[in-house]
């Protein structure tokens, strides 16, 4: 925070006692959100790591149906196929927003096709090739799950992160300086007052006397 | 041509397939590396040396089985040039059209979607009797319609299943056309070629018999698995069937249940498939069941080989153990790279 | 309407590819730390799936600008090494989300 100059009046020293009642209550208030915030961070936490678990047999699952096609079959007769499968996937994304953090809803559009409509001679491609197919678009829908909850854990953890910085800038440096401005203030308008005290005590000091010193001079003409 | 003689070639080349124990210590072997290292020692070498520039060990294995493949077989097709329309000459192309048939298919897909040449290339196996310089100058047409002209003026004979298509695959745009063209051909050959009274001829019509009921099996449980009717389906079954008529295939689809359709191989060579089709209906696995249906026909390949030692048959039953061997290589080759145990890799292999 | 891409080995290039995606190949790290970028500027890229094995050998910055991206959404998948799964994919996420290391209990 910029020093200011701080006008050492009590009208200052009202507003800096509201600023500090705002920014302590700015605090409070972040930090029950940051509270909510992390909980939610491990709940999605949760949801990923199930989703990760799911995601790594699925692919284990889809390799292992690729390797054996690849095997026995040859990579060259998937490649094959590969040039004439139908199937296509494209993806719309949405986005909703969880506590103010905008977070991607993917949805996937498939063209799901029976052996029919796939593209290649259901004769002399083995079934283990379309197997391969079958495992990885299952895989695909895991990845594309897992993108949407990954990302949300992601931009949380980034919201996580934002709040805990403007609530240690509240607490560490603008609430302190806020306190040790309206100190200054007490302080400095404390000593004005008694200096202004002291100055009024002087002055009715010196008034006093010269009241005393005119009155005697009047008594001595008399005589 | 002298049957005799070329059976005496075949025996040779057959003498040098790998053996069980040959098999084993490729199975054994620490690392790829070394495995390369054993298979020079075999006739893989010459193809391993040229190909061992590629970028990891098991794509220079299987580069290396691919041209072995197509160099054994133009050997074996190269034994009747000078009886290119004999009987025995079309038994051998029978086998051989198979690797025409993925090349074709290949191209034409490649085609259809712009993949680049090289791309396609890849994918080709020039194992057929189309060699590589045909599929080379096929690659180079710039589309499929171009690719079917150049087969007609070549006076390919594939080029009569798929010219009478064109019109159909234009308008419809579907690829699908074009590709069951080549298949009813490719088995329309095979039935034709094997037609005739002499024993090999019995043989054989045994082996494509065996050919198409495996192929239409596979077809009725991949419609039974996506729930297809009988009246879409219908027309993807192929005739000629061994055992099984068309009337078995259609009731087995129209039960909708693999465990049922079972039922109706009865008194069927592949009444042994029962219990697999049980068990698929029951897990949703279906692997197993297909496999055993591959090696079904495999097997059936491979047994000609010792069943009548001066006829063609030799020949086709090598055809068919030299491919077992390849695809072995490749199980293991594959299963080792990706890391598997012994058991689950044996599990994979093909035994005759 | 956006692209699912996926940048991987060649050989689970090939499942990705019979699955109907947009599937990018890359032998090693270096190239994928070539590609990924270039696939990034794709302006319908939705997904970009990248392989595990890759993408922990990329270098800060484009981890930073990964995940400041609103589209493409990057995410790593599970590569044929299966290194970096399970706990350590979640470890490393959350120290990456929160700057903590975060060590969970197993």
């Amino acid at each position: 925070m910029t020093t200011e100059p701080v006008k050492p009046t009590r009208m200052e020293l009202i507003r800096k006692r509201e600023q500090i009642r705002l920014a302590e209550q700015g605090r409070d208030l972040l930090r029950e959100k940051m509270d909510a915030l992390v909980r939610e961070f491990f709940r999605v936490m949760n949801e990923v790591s199930t989703s990760r678990e799911g995601l790594e047999l699925s692919a284990r699952d889809a390799d292992r149906s690729l390797l054996i096609a690849q095997a026995v079959d040859d990579p060259v007769a998937l490649k094959s196929a590969s040039f004439a499968t139908k199937r296509r996937v494209v993806l719309d994304i949405d986005s909703r927003s969880i506590m103010g953090v905008p977070i991607p809803v993917i949805e996937k559009k498939s063209l799901a096709l029976g052996v029919l409509e796939r593209g290649y001679s259901i004769v002399g491609t083995s079934g283990r090739i379309d197997e391969v197919a079958e495992k990885f678009e299952v895989e695909l829908d895991l990845i594309i799950g897992l993108a949407e909850t990954e990302t949300t854990l992601r931009r949380i953890g980034h919201e996580i992160l934002m709040t805990r910085r403007r609530v240690n800038a509240l607490e560490q440096v603008m609430i302190p300086e806020l306190y040790r401005q309206t100190k200054y203030i007490k302080i400095t308008i404390e000593e004005r007052e008694r200096e202004d005290l002291f100055r009024l005590k002087k002055v009715k000091r010196m008034l006093d006397r010269r009241k005393r010193q005119s009155r005697d001079a009047a008594a001595v003409t008399e005589t | 041509m002298d049957q005799g003689y070329i059976n005496a070639r075949v025996r040779g080349m057959y003498r040098t397939l790998l053996g069980p124990d040959a098999l084993r210590n490729l199975i054994l072997v620490p690392d790829l590396d070394a495995m390369i290292s054993e298979l020079q020692k075999t006739p893989y070498r010459e193809e391993l040396e040229t190909s061992c520039v590629r970028r990891s060990s098991v794509v220079c294995i299987e580069d290396a089985l691919r041209r072995h493949l197509a160099r054994v077989y133009s050997k074996i097709l190269a034994m009747f040039d000078d009886q290119r329309e004999s009987r025995e000459a079309r038994y051998v192309r029978i086998f051989l059209n198979r690797w025409d048939v993925h090349n074709l298919k290949t191209i034409l897909r490649g085609k259809s979607i712009r993949s680049s040449p090289e791309e396609i290339r890849e994918a080709l196996v020039p194992a057929g009797t189309l060699d590589e310089a045909t599929l080379v100058e096929l690659l180079k047409q710039n589309d499929v319609r171009q690719v079917i002209d150049l087969l007609a003026t070549w006076n390919i004979d594939y080029a009569k299943a798929l010219t009478p298509n064109i019109d159909e695959w234009s308008r419809s745009g579907q690829l699908l056309v074009l590709e069951h063209a080549l298949d009813r051909y490719y088995f329309q050959y095979a039935r034709d070629a094997v037609r005739g009274r002499q024993p090999e001829a019995f043989a054989l019509q045994e082996l494509v018999g065996t050919e198409i009921d495996v192929t239409n099996l596979k077809t009725v449980i991949t419609f039974i698995r996506d729930g297809i009717d009988l009246e879409d389906g219908e027309r993807f079954l192929l005739e000629g069937g061994g055992e099984l008529t068309t009337e078995v295939l259609s009731g087995m689809v129209s039960d909708g249940n693999l465990g049922k359709a079972g039922e109706r191989l009865e008194g069927t060579r592949f009444i042994s498939l029962r219990p697999l089709l049980t068990e698929a209906q029951n897990s949703g696995r279906f692997s197993p069941v297909m496999k055993e249906l591959d090696w079904h026909l495999i097997r059936a390949g491979a047994s000609l080989f010792r069943r009548d030692p001066l006829s063609i048959t030799v020949v086709i039953g090598f055809l068919y153990r030299f491919l077992i061997e390849v695809t072995n290589i490749r199980i293991i080759a594959r299963c080792r790279d990706a890391g598997l145990s012994d058991e689950e890799l044996e599990a994979e292999l093909i035994h005759v | 309407m956006y692209k699912f891409m996926v940048l991987t080995d060649p050989d689970t290039a090939a499942g990705f590819r019979m699955a109907g995606v947009d599937t990018w190949e890359a032998w090693n790290i270096e190239e994928a730390r070539r590609m990924l970028p270039e696939l990034m500027l794709e302006g319908d890229a939705g997904i970009i799936a990248v392989n595990e094995d890759f993408m922990q050998g990329l270098d800060e910055r484009l981890m930073n600008r990964i995940e400041r991206s609103a589209r493409p959404i990057v995410i790593p998948i599970p590569g044929r090494s299966r290194k970096g799964g399970g706990m350590d994919y979640i470890e490393r996420l959350l120290r990456r989300a929160i700057g903590y290391n975060v060590v969970l209990r197993r």
